[in-house]
This record gives C-alpha cells, structure tokens and sequence, in this order.
C-alpha cells in the first residue's frame, strides 16, 4: 500500500565558503549534510561535486544550513531561488537585491536572498530554520546588511562550537583542521535531527502497539494493527508529557506524557475553528482563508502544538506503521 | 672520341657477366628504359652469379629519392640480397662508392662501384637511355662466375638518350607475368623474413641457399649499414624464360676500382647529352628481347612516353622547352611562349541594367519606381501626377477626372430622367447638385446619396404619351430600360427590393423576404420571430417592421389561438385579408399616406442565424404572433412621448415565454443561457444593454413547449448576464397563459428615427429602461410614406415582461472598453488571455456572476475573490484539502482538472494566478 507522503526527516539547503577563495561560495541542497560535505572536500569520491572539485577551492566550509522543509520538493525549489536570485518569483521584482545574473557574489547578497526567501509565505508557512556554523556568518545574518525583511522573525540557530573566520595566513593544516571542525558541527546537527526520529519512532510504536485507540475529538477509533487500511488514518498524538515539556526517550518509565490522540483530520479542524475564533471581526478575510494553520493548542495540555511539526509526526507514523 | 669510350663502356659491361653457380642459378635481371625525359634512371641492375651460390639482389627504384642499398641479410648461405636504392646526389655516391668499397674490401674480390644513376635498358624497345650519371656496378668476386652481360640487348635501343625514371615508390617487377608489385612484394618479403632477410626484395626473387663461402659475404654485406651502391636484379630464371639476365663477368670486375671508377666516369660523361650515342643504344646493348625484362608498368609507361614523343615530333609547331630534357635536338624546340597582348580596342562599356534615377529625390519616386519595375511605366505615373499638379497651380477648371462617364449633358439627361420617375422626390429636386459630379461643382449636403436611394420609388406622373418619357425611353443614354413597363415600374432599390413588400401582391402577406418560418406538422406553431437583427441591428439602416397582430383591431372571432390555429402550415402564413383590411382601413382612418406593411422579417438567406457576427447584436425573438403583425406607423409625437430620446438598438433580454423547464435543452456549451421565468415575464421591461453586451449571443436550442407544443428554433439570446437565471426554477407551466395573454397584449411598437440613431449609435440603450412599457393599444404605424419625410422610422420592439432583479445583467464595466483594456484587466484580475473580445466578455462575465457586488470590485478585489474561490473549492474537497495540509507536493496540471470539475469557471483562471494562490496558501506545486 502506498504509504503516501511524508516529511522528510532533514532535508536542508546549505552554503559553502572556500577555506582557500574567501570569495568562493557554493550553495546547494541535501538530505545529509554530512555526506554531502565530505563529497564537497573530496573525501568521498563518489557523488559528484563537480562545482566544487575546482582546483584551489578545496576544502570547503558549511557556514549555514537552513532546514525544516516540508518536502524535497520545497527544498529544491528554495535552493534554485537561492541560486537564482535574480529570477526568482519567490522575491518580487522591486525588492531584488540581485539584479543580474553575475551580482550578489558576497556573503552578504546570499544571506539577505535567504533572508527574504525565508520570509515568502511559501517559506515561511514551513518555519523553517537556518543554523550556522560560523561565527562570521552569523554575524552578518544579525547586520542584515540590505535592512530586508526586518519584521519577520525567522528562527535562527547557531551550533556550538562555531568557528570563527580564518585569518588570511594561515597553514594548510589549520585549514585541514578547521575543515574537520566544521565537519563534525555539520555531523552534530544531521545526527540530532534523525536521532529525535528514532525516538519518536520508538514513541509511536509503543503507543500504536496498544491496537485500537480512540479519537479524542471525533471519539472514532484508529487501529495500526489492524490490517484495514480504513483503520490507519493520518493521526497526531501529544508530543508533551504532562511532566515534563519534552520527549521521553524513556518510555518505560512512569512520567507521563499528554495523551492526547486523534485523526490529524480532526485536529486541522479543531486548530481552524480556533483560528478563526480568535480572529478579531475586523481582520482581513485572507487569514480566514488560510487552508494550513500554522499553530494550535492541545486540547489536554493546551501546548502549542507546531503544526508543521505535527504533521511530521504523523506522515512519519504512517509512513513507518502503515505497513506493519 | 666519345663513341669509342662509349664502345669501352659497353665492353666493359658485356664483360659484366655473372657466372652462375652450377646449381642454384637464380640469375635475374631487368632491364627498361623509357624515353621519357623527366624521369630519371630508376635502376639498372646486375646479377650476380656466384659459384655455387646464387646471389640475389633485390632492387627497389625510388627514382627521384634518395635510396639506400640496404643490404639483405640472408639467412642461408650463398644467397645474398640487397636493395639498393639509386641516388641521385653526388653525396650519395660517394656514399655508396665508399660502401661499396667496404663491401669490396670485405667480400674477396669484389668489387662494387655505383653511380648515382641507373642505366635502364629496355627489353622491347631494345633502347637504352642513360644519364650525365650513370651507373655502373661492378661486382668482383673471385668467386663469381663472369657475369655475361646482354648487352646486345641493351644496344637494341638505339634511340635511348633519355633514363627511366620510375616512381619514387614503384617496384620494380621482375616477372612479366608477375603478380601485382605488392604481392609480390609480400612474396618476397615473406620469403625475405623466413631467411631473416631485412629490406624489400623484388618480387620474384628466389631464394636459394647460399654456400658456406658466402655466409662470409653475406656476414659482411649484412653487417655493412650504408647503402649500398650496386644493384643487382635478380631475375628467376627458372621462373621465366622471358627474363633477362645480365651477367657481369668478374674478371673484367677485378680490375682496380679507379679503373672501374675511371669506366664509370667515363661511362658517364659518355652519356652526357649524347643520348644518340649508338655505344649506347639500347638496340646494340640490347639485343635478346628474351634477356631483358621489363615490368609491365613501366613498360606501359614507356609506351606513354613514347607515344608522347611521337605526337610531339609531329607535331613540331609546338615548341616546348626542356631543361635537362632527353629530346633530342631534332625534335624539340624552343617553344616561344605566346603572350597575350592587349587590344587596341576599346573595351566596350558595359551597360548599366539598373538606372539611376535621375533627380529623384522625393521617396515617394523612389518607391514607385522600385514597385513599378517598368521605368515608362513610372514615367507616366509621374507625368500624370505632375500634370495634375499643375493643373491645380494654374487653376484650370477643365475637368480632369477621368472617371467622369457622363459628361455635362448626360448627366442633365439622367437628372431629368429620375426627376421624372420620382417626381415627389424632393430630395432630388433639391439636391439636383449631388448628381453633378463636376469637379469643383461638386457639393455635398447632409444626406448621402444612400438616404436618398432609400427613399420609396414612386410611380411615374408622366403620361405615357410622354414625348419626353419616349425620348427617355428611346435615348441609349438613358437609364431605364425603353419599355412600355416603364410607367408600372417601379424603381427599387436593392435594399428596398429586400425590405418592402410589393403594394400588389396582397395574397402573399409577407415580402419575398419571409422570415424563417418553423412550421411544424403539429398545430399551434410559434413561428420564429424575424430576425431582430434586423430591428436591433445599429449597423443597418434598414427599416425594418415587425406588425403585431394585438395591436390592431383584430376580429372578435380572430383570436391569437384561432389565429395560431389556421397558420397550420406556410401557405398560411400569409395574412388574412380582413387583417389586411383592418389595416388599411386604420390607414385610411388613421394615417395619411401610410403603407400597411406585413410583418417583415429578415429570412434566414438574407440574415442566416450562423453566419452572424459576433459583434452583431441578433437577436431572434420567439413570439407566437410576430409573424402576423402588421406594422401601423406610429406617430411622432407619441412616440416622442413615450421615447424622448434616440436610438434604441437592441433589446436587453429576450423572453422565450412557452417552454417547459424540464424540457430546456441548453446548449452545452453555452452554459451562461437563460430563460426568463413567468415572473419575470410580467412587467415592464427593463432594457439595459449595450452594444457590446448585445453581442454575446446565446443561443437556446430547441425545445418544446406543452402549451403550444412547438418547437422553437434557435433563439439567440442576449449576454450571458443572464445566467443567474438558469439556476431558479421556473414554473413555466402556470405562467404560460399568464405569459402569453401578457406578452400578447402588451406589445409595443416603436419608431425609432434614423437619424436619432444613426447620431446616437453608440449611445447605450439606457433610457428606455426605465420606461415601462404601458398597456397601451396604440396603433404604431410604419410607412415608407412617412408623414414626415425627414425622419425615417424603425421599429423596435418591447415585450411587455416584468424583470426580477436578479434577471438583471450585472453591468460589467468592462464591455465599453476595448480589447486591449480587457485583456489588462483579465491579467490584473488572474484571468486566462483569450483572443477575442467576446471571449473575454464572456470570461469577465462569468467571473461578474460569481462575485456578489461586482459592480463595486476593482481587478484587484477580483483576484482575491477569485483566491477565495480557490481556497473554498479546496475546502469542499477532503481528499484535496489533507494534501495541502499535508504539505504533498501536488501535480498543477491535475489539481487543475480537480477543480475545474468542481467549478468550470476554474478555467477561465491563469496558471499564473494558481500558482500564486498556491504559493500564499503553502501548497507546493509540481510539474510533471
């Protein structure tokens, strides 16, 4: 059965500064930085890299990644906006930056097209998150240089340990080294992002294994081990525990968690209708027209429930589950 | 002198024998000489014949190259081979002497000595040809046997002064039944590597195994690396008898090389340009054909060559000059080089196909003489114009038209004559003028000519007796046909023809020019209304008359149905004549000089239903009782009162008051068509409709009535405003006779003056709106004879029917303006580019509908009503509706199909705009 689609669990649209040509940028999309990078510096020798295989360029630093897509689809769409700033339709005319083809070289141009890629209701609907690794490159990302997008808050990470900027003169090891570095942050953040899935992994299937489970909403019953594929709708289950606002990777123990449980169907419903309760009688018609919330509370434990992150849970449960 | 040192030479050349071997003789050797004088000696070539030892020499002729003799290793003893390639330089052979000395020195008597040059002797021509260098190879060898050289026929040729030169590449082949050069070769070659034999070997070689005395020779010639100089031909004998050998004696070879040099030397400068030399004609050197071998291409060659000569020796006014040429004296001569010398003459100029013009400087001459082509033709072009040109600078009052088919004269002939036909045509009596085309007499007035051919023709006031009629009649000049009819004949205009009806023919009620009338076999037809077209239409001029028949006084027992019931088929269409007479008699009683007209109606040949413009407003009303109408001119002033103001053109709605709901068949297509309900047919009518609006069409098929049981035909109906009317429920079945007593009896005829309309064209049809048509039973007449002749009248007609708001057409703002303003609004509002006006009309009428207040909305408003629409079309869609809040990427082309099958308007919407709404809603899109 067609387990249908589901969020991938990183997909991210990242950028490469040559540690040797500080003018030497490479922006490109994976869904694992990791193996992606080492492909970049020629570690791997398959996976092509072409671009960046230029002699003199290598190695190549991560500085950022922007993760949280929706979709590969997404991803790819942002990285050749990202790549063609100049043509974009994510960005209206008038508010371009990069005017042609050969423009936007510096560091600055590509963080403020990302900035304002970011900001694009397509975008922005994702929530999506840019995380740098370099000292340097956040601090520009803080200047925004260009003044774009100055009232939209997009959610900004930074991973520790990031590394500051090369001086001009430096050895060739330094460089391996601060190469090596930047690895590992790129490792670091790839392996917490499918780590937290394969423990909601675990999460889910503790609970699925009960068999039948009760809608909270619509009070219908959902069964993952039912060999009816009627019985395996899309469904969203609290990701907080009443304790403690986190996930338990110990599910045995006897903290509890939210229980709450029903089709995703129900609470998009559920998060619509409070939408549009809260919406003010004067406000425009266009949020009353938007088909995907971005947030919601629980109805148990009245959290704020992410819904991009609520639905990567539940395609993840389906895709997982659907055909066990 | 020379000829003696040349009988020397060729002593000693006969002395060049090479003594065979008793056994393993392989004695071969070639001889050719050619004529030619541009090639050099190729070889010349020696067996040698070793005691009990055959040696062979392969010889390859490289001619013009510089060549080596490579000597060939021989693998088994006694057998030696070498190439040896001919030189041509000085350097060479010093090379070639000193390795000769070398392998002189090293092979024990014998003596090599090489000249550059080959002495070539043919076999069949017996001619031998030698060179400034030739060449002479002495082999000594103690050992060998003399060789006896054939030169009786090498002096065959007599007239050899001339070497062979061969191809630098050929290969000199041994046989003359040999296999081709390169199989040969491989022969050889093969044969040369099993006895490790290096170098190329001439074909035919054969080798056999040397003795053990000459595994020293051949040790020492192998290890020799320099070319070098002797060649020697081996010729198989064996293999052929018709090869030749040479046979070098090698007594005569011990002599002291300086000697042989000496000979050489001597041999050479024997050579020198005596080609004549008999010591050295082939046909004394050669004298046994059977000795001498020649390849046969270079005796096709020689063949060639000689063959040339021949013909350049008769042909002796050819003078050519050779340089180092082998001709003899007596044939060639100088050739003086004709030179061309230049005429006297003149070269004869070159015409010029494409003429400058002259002083054409105007670009408007320079084009019509580019579009002309022909110059004479251009020139008379230009001398009209200038002429007319200076006729106007000089004022000449001559006329100068050359249109003018009439002069003076004729054109007063032609006055007086329609004077004459139309004697109450005051138009022409006071616009006598027009009819003069005169150059500056040429007036215009207000009324264009065609106004005055509308008007009716009238019946000739001159007697028949006329002697003027008859001198009309009679003069070829004159227009009307010189028949006794003229009097009774009425001159009509074309368009008269089409519109009016004939005063005599009473029985037929309706001009030839009937309308389409759908008769059916079932009893109580609706007839198709005429053609409105010809009542709305603003871009004719006709006048046009449609006649009810409740608007005169119809006998009691002449009701519509009984009416309706005797129109059972097309003969009974014609009018009843008490109808008729009714009418006239309002005539008489009401109306002064009016023509009670029958209804008219365009036919379907005159006005074909599908044949019309999309820009022209048709309209084909459906009424039960058009077709019986009689048109009573209607006076002015009530319809001043009733229609203060102008032009009427077209009618907003039609009704189509009898038909069954559940029977409407709408065309598919057309999905914005309309039926008005019963409801709405009461009243009065609310006409707003503009030209533009007027041209949306619609049309409804036919459908069938239970009241009347007709069918009607095609009704085309207005704009597609109307659509809103399709979704109510009608109760057609409770309205009809309410429908039909009211539309009946309450119709309205209206004049419309042609001027008011044809000043007010553009004018929307506005201000009849408001006017409620009143029951009123006002006789509208309509004549061609009006009362007052300068208005011309056309009818248009109302249907007294009540409109619900909703019937009402919402106003799109757009339909006054141009295409061009259309198509920026449909792109501002997120609408598909269409084509044509009435497309976007129709797109921009459609999205009217959809949107409450549209009046109101400007294209910006629209686009998000259009989103709005989108978004809800999502919503009422589950399946759709958890993709997107999925966030799955969704193909365009089929989330397009989606919700085009949930609404069609979804197609009238720009991808562009999709996608823009999806872009603001989160949906991601894909392609395929």
């Amino acid at each position: 059965m067609d387990e249908g689609h589901k969020i991938p669990t990183f997909y991210c649209c990242y950028i490469l500064q040559s540690l040797h040509k500080r003018q030497s940028f490479y922006i490109g999309s994976t869904p694992n930085p990791f193996r992606r990078l080492r492909q970049h510096n020629g570690i791997l020798n398959k996976g092509g890299a072409y671009r960046t295989h230029r002699q003199g360029t290598r190695p190549w630093e991560m500085i950022a990644c922007i993760h949280g897509f929706a979709s590969n689809i997404a991803a790819l769409q942002f990285e050749h906006a990202w790549q063609h700033g100049y043509a974009t339709h994510y960005v209206a005319e008038k508010d371009r930056l990069i005017k042609n083809k050969n423009g936007g070289r510096s560091l600055q141009h590509k963080l403020a097209l990302a900035r304002q890629l970011m900001s694009n209701p397509y975008f922005l609907r994702m929530r999506l998150i840019i995380n740098f690794f370099n000292t340097e490159a956040h601090s520009v990302w803080e200047q925004n240089k260009f003044r774009v997008c100055k009232d939209i808050s997009i959610h900004t990470d930074i991973s520790e340990g990031a590394l500051t900027s090369l001086s001009s003169k430096v050895s060739v090891d330094t460089i391996l080294a601060h190469a090596d570095t930047n690895l590992q942050l790129v490792s670091a953040l790839y392996c917490r992002y499918v780590d937290a899935e394969n423990v909601k992994i675990n999460i889910y299937r503790t609970k699925l294994t009960h068999g039948c489970l009760l809608c909270k909403i619509c009070l219908n019953d959902f069964d993952y081990t039912s060999e009816d594929p009627s019985m395996k709708p899309l469904v969203m289950f609290c990701p907080f525990s009443t304790k403690c606002n986190k996930f338990n990777e110990d599910q045995t123990s006897d903290i509890k968690v939210c229980g709450f449980q029903a089709h995703l169907s129900c609470v998009y419903s559920l998060f619509q209708k409070e939408r549009i309760s809260k919406l003010m009688p004067k406000s425009s018609t266009n949020s009353e027209q938007e088909l995907i919330p971005e947030k919601g509370n629980c109805p148990e434990c009245h959290n704020d429930l992410d819904w991009t992150q609520i639905v990567r849970d539940s395609t993840l449960i389906r895709s997982k589950f659907m055909n066990s | 002198m020379e000829f003696k040192k040349a009988e020397r030479n060729l002593q000693l050349l006969q002395n060049f024998t090479l003594s065979s071997s008793q056994t393993d003789t392989c004695i071969s050797g070639k001889v050719f000489a050619t004529q030619c004088p541009s090639q050099q000696p190729v070889l010349s070539s020696i067996s040698n014949e070793l005691n009990n030892e055959t040696c062979e020499v392969t010889s390859k002729s490289t001619g013009l190259n510089r060549g080596s003799t490579t000597l060939n290793e021989i693998s088994s003893p006694g057998r030696l081979t070498y190439t040896n390639k001919f030189h041509t330089n000085n350097d060479d052979m010093e090379a070639i002497l000193n390795s000769s000395e070398n392998i002189t020195s090293k092979i024990p008597d014998c003596n090599l000595s090489h000249s550059t040059n080959d002495c070539t002797f043919s076999n069949n021509d017996s001619k031998f040809i030698a060179n400034k260098e030739t060449i002479s190879t002495n082999i000594v060898n103690t050992e060998l046997t003399s060789p006896e050289i054939s030169l009786s026929e090498i002096t065959e040729s007599k007239n050899i002064t001339k070497l062979l030169t061969v191809e630098e590449s050929s290969e000199v082949t041994f046989a003359k039944n040999s296999l081709s050069t390169s199989s040969n070769h491989e022969l050889v070659q093969n044969a040369s590597s099993e006895n490790n034999l290096t170098g190329l070997c001439m074909p035919d070689t054969t080798i056999t195994k040397p003795s053990s005395n000459y595994s020293q020779i051949k040790n020492t010639i192998c290890n020799s690396k320099e070319p070098l100089p002797n060649s020697v031909i081996h010729h198989d004998k064996e293999s052929t008898k018709e090869n030749t050998t040479l046979r070098i004696n090698p007594q005569e070879i011990t002599d002291p090389k300086s000697n042989l040099n000496k000979n050489t030397q001597e041999l050479i400068s024997s050579f020198d340009g005596k080609m004549s030399n008999p010591a050295f004609e082939p046909d004394e050197i050669i004298t046994n054909e059977e000795n001498i071998f020649l390849s046969t291409q270079i005796q096709s060659r020689l063949d060639d060559f000689e063959k040339e000569n021949n013909l350049k020796n008769k042909l002796s006014q050819f003078k050519y000059t050779f340089e180092n040429s082998f001709i003899p004296h007596n044939i060639h001569k100088p050739i003086k080089q004709t030179t061309l010398l230049p005429s006297n003459d003149m070269p004869k100029p070159t015409k010029r196909k494409t003429r400058k013009p002259q002083n054409i400087t105007d670009k408007t001459d320079i084009l019509l003489q580019k579009l002309s082509g022909n110059s004479s033709k251009y020139k008379n072009i230009i001398k009209m114009r200038d002429k007319s040109v200076k006729e106007k600078r000089i004022g000449k009052k001559k006329s100068t038209n050359k249109h003018q088919t009439y002069n003076d004269m004729e054109w007063d002939k032609i006055l007086k004559n329609l004077v004459n036909i139309f004697p109450k045509s005051t138009n022409i009596r006071s616009q006598q003028e027009y009819l003069q085309f005169h150059g500056d007499n040429y007036k215009y007035t207000d009324s264009s000519l065609w106004q005055i051919s509308q008007l009716p023709p009238l019946k000739s006031t001159v007697p028949e007796n006329d002697p003027k009629n008859e001198q009309v009649i009679n003069k070829e000049d004159s227009l009307l046909d010189g028949t006794s009819e003229l009097k009774n004949f009425n001159v009509l205009s074309l368009s008269q023809a089409m519109e009016d009806f004939k005063q005599n023919d009473k029985n037929n009620a309706f001009s030839q020019d009937e309308p389409e009338f759908k008769v059916e076999a079932n009893s109580h037809r609706l007839y198709s209304m005429p053609n409105n077209d010809d009542l709305v239409s603003n871009n004719d001029d006709k006048v046009q008359y449609v006649a009810s028949l409740q608007d005169f006084p119809i006998p009691a027992n002449k009701t519509s149905h009984n009416i309706i019931d005797e129109l059972h088929t097309e003969e009974h269409l014609s009018l009843d004549t008490s109808i008729l007479d009714n009418g006239k008699n309002i005539k008489q009683n009401d109306l002064k000089n009016d023509q009670i007209l029958m209804a008219t109606t365009s036919t379907s040949s005159k006005y074909d239903i599908h044949s019309f413009n999309n820009d022209h407003d048709s309209i084909i009303l459906d009424s039960d009782l058009e077709d019986l109408a009689i048109i009573i001119p209607f006076e002015t002033k009530e319809y001043q009162r009733l229609l203060p103001v102008t032009t009427y053109n077209f009618l907003n709605k039609i009704i189509s008051p009898n038909f069954q709901h559940s029977e409407l068949i709408f065309d598919s297509n057309r999905s914005n068509q309309h039926c008005i309900s019963a409801e709405d047919a009461k009243g009065s009518l609310d006409i707003h409709t503009t030209n533009e609006e007027f041209s949306n069409n619609r049309k409804i098929k036919r459908y069938q009535s239970n009241i009347f049981t007709r069918k009607y035909s095609d009704i085309e109906m207005a704009n597609t405003s109307l659509k809103k009317n399709l979704d109510s429920t009608y109760d057609y079945n409770s309205m009809s006779e309410h429908l039909e007593s009211s539309f009946l009896s309450k119709r309205l005829y209206m004049y419309l003056s042609k001027d008011e309309r044809d000043n007010n064209a553009n004018h929307p049809f506005e201000t009849i709106f408001s006017i409620s048509i009143k029951d009123d039973s006002t006789i509208i007449c309509d004549s061609e004879e009006e009362l007052d002749d300068t208005i011309n009248y056309s009818i248009l007609q109302f249907h007294s029917v009540k409109l619900s708001p909703r019937v009402h057409p919402p106003i799109i703002k757009e339909k006054s303006q141009s295409a061009q303003k259309l198509r920026v609004s449909m792109k501002t509002i997120g609408l598909k580019p269409l084509r044509s006006k009435s497309e976007m009309l129709q797109a921009l009428s459609a999205a009217a509908e959809l949107f409450p207040n549209d009046n109101i909305l400007d294209d910006t408003q629209r686009k998000e009503e259009i989103h709005k629409l989108l978004t809800n079309l999502i919503r009422n869609s589950p399946r759709l509706l958890e993709k997107v809040y999925c966030f799955e990427p969704l193909f365009l082309d089929s989330l397009i199909d989606e919700l085009v099958s949930m609404n069609p308007f979804v197609d009238y919407i720009d991808e562009g705009s999709i996608r823009e709404w999806a872009d603001i809603q989160g949906i991601c899109l894909r392609t395929r």
